[in-house]
């Protein structure tokens, strides 16, 4: 018999798981790059909200006035508006604590329009986001949420986070109302003014405590007024509970910190620090209960202290976080 | 007996697991293959160095504050180069314990005397001398020092003969970051 011509069963075998693994592969491939190019436009997503809102004041129109005080506005009838949270163009970082809480509005009256404004939703693509202001230690896996002086959070705003497939972008931003997160709380010894939550009248001299968890984030004090004739503040600091007692004060035109004194002028101390210090010395531990007893004589002053943001050359500073997925 | 036509089974198998073993290889490397996923993380990593140049860049009444502690470097103290305490607290507050960094500083140093002046050199100094892996990332920021508020000890005190100089200091702050 003559075999010539006819075709070998090893090269139709042959053939075969060829054609069968560069099919199969033809067919996978493109699946598992998707995964990685649906995250790749995520993160551009997650970079341009954050960008928009960290570095930009808005803008908000309605076909007769515009300007960027959309926090104003954003709620009238045909207004159409670009949520930003930047204090001004000139400024980016600098958040304003006004578009802040606009926008936390915004978001819970009407989370979709806000989407559009922000470009997130259009005919071919539609994202859900989350944005918040956090600690500057928190983490995706531990997230914390920076704390008005009420105890509300301050922002987060759109939708909780229920996948892993998402992008996130950071941005590090101050903001400019200290007292909206900290708390007003003016000490006027001589006009015998102080907030009587936290501090009691003490013959000439008022006695505060405040508690916290350590270490300290933040805890400034701002010396506005010296009186006479001894002008006088100090800090004891326990671990655990406050001790009963006030803070015994020392010598005057000194601030005593625990066996530390500075001289008291009439500007900002930033005592954090040193505060740490000190309770690190006493043998605290990171989530420690801690107390700072503060007593204060002959002296008109600001405190500005914090359990979340943290105070970065002259600013409360913390973590504009944007969360986008599909 | 006719051998012609027959299936040469261990080659078959041979070239069959071949190309199995290729698709497996390509599978898991899909994504260490893709270069976009590194420069999203170095995007990240960047701009959290340029805001944290942004935020700390404030008057140098802050003592944790970029002008602060270059107006307060000297060439006479012990410790110097080190930045003083409260901005490398501050700084580090900012990074986070996740991120190391490398911080340098350059600025012309402007030496001559009434008549001439020369602007032709570059000076470098490491402020904190930590060394970068090969995908860090550096940023910086140019800050300008008033040549009046600088002391004799000052690194950027212009090298001048017996000349008080008004020409102002710039100095670029260089913050090299890689994630741990």
């Amino acid at each position: 018999m003559d075999d010539n011509g006819r075709l070998s069963l090893d090269m139709i075998i042959g053939v075969s798981i060829f054609l069968f693994v560069f099919i199969y592969v033809a067919q996978f491939l493109p699946s598992v790059f998707a995964d990685v190019r649906s995250e790749i436009s995520l993160a551009h997503e997650a970079y341009k909200v954050a960008v928009i809102l960290a570095e930009d004041p808005g803008r908000w129109d309605n076909g007769s006035m515009n300007g960027t005080g959309w926090e104003n506005h954003w709620n009238e009838l045909n207004v159409v508006f670009r949520p930003g949270l930047a204090y001004s163009r000139d400024h980016p970082n600098y958040l304003s604590y006004e578009k802040i809480k606009a926008f936390q509005d915004a978001v819970d009256d009407n989370y979709t329009k806000v989407k559009e404004y922000l470009g997130l939703k259009t005919p071919d693509s539609d994202y859900e986001f989350n944005v918040s202001i956090q600690t500057l230690d928190s983490k995706p896996y531990r997230k914390t949420l920076i704390q008005d002086w009420d105890g509300n959070y301050t922002l987060n705003a759109g939708r909780a986070i229920v996948t892993t497939q998402m992008a996130r972008f950071e941005r590090i931003v101050w903001i400019d109302d200290i007292e909206e997160l900290t708390g007003n709380i003016t000490i006027d010894t001589d006009k015998g003014s102080y907030p009587t939550t936290i501090c009691t009248l003490s013959g000439s001299d008022v006695d505060c405590r405040f508690n916290y968890i350590y270490p300290v984030n933040m805890f400034v004090i701002d010396v506005l007024q010296l009186y006479t004739p001894s002008p006088t503040l100090s800090l004891c600091l326990d671990i655990g509970s406050c001790a009963a007692g006030s803070c015994s004060l020392g010598g005057p035109n000194l601030i005593h910190i625990d066996g530390t004194d500075i001289n008291l002028e009439e500007r900002e101390y930033n005592l954090k620090d040193l505060i740490n210090q000190k309770f690190k010395e006493l043998g605290a531990k990171n989530g420690d209960n801690v107390c700072i007893r503060v007593s204060v004589r002959d002296l008109k002053v600001k405190l500005y202290q914090s359990d979340t943001i943290d105070y970065i050359a002259g600013n409360p500073t913390a973590k504009l976080v944007v969360v986008v997925w599909q | 007996m006719n051998n012609k036509a027959q299936a040469l089974t261990l080659e078959g198998v041979t070239a069959a697991l071949l190309l199995l073993l290729v698709l497996y290889t390509l599978f898991q490397s899909s994504l260490v293959i893709s270069p976009v996923w590194s420069e999203l993380g170095d995007a990240q990593l960047k701009q959290i160095g340029y805001d944290t140049l942004r935020v700390l860049d404030r008057d140098e009444s802050y003592n944790d504050s970029l002008k602060y502690m270059l107006y307060h470097l000297n060439k006479t103290d012990p410790e110097y180069p080190k930045p003083n305490e409260e901005f490398i607290n501050s700084l580090e507050t900012l990074l986070t314990s996740s991120i190391r960094y490398r911080l340098e500083v350059s600025w012309t140093n402007i030496t001559g005397n009434s008549t001439l002046r020369n602007f032709n050199f570059i000076e470098n100094l490491v402020l904190i001398n930590n060394t970068p892996t090969p995908d860090a990332v550096m940023v910086s920021r140019l800050v300008v020092l008033d040549n009046r508020s600088l002391t004799p000890s000052s690194p950027f005190m212009p090298n001048l003969d017996n000349v008080t100089s008004s020409y102002p200091i710039v100095v670029e702050v260089r913050l090299i970051l890689w994630a741990v």
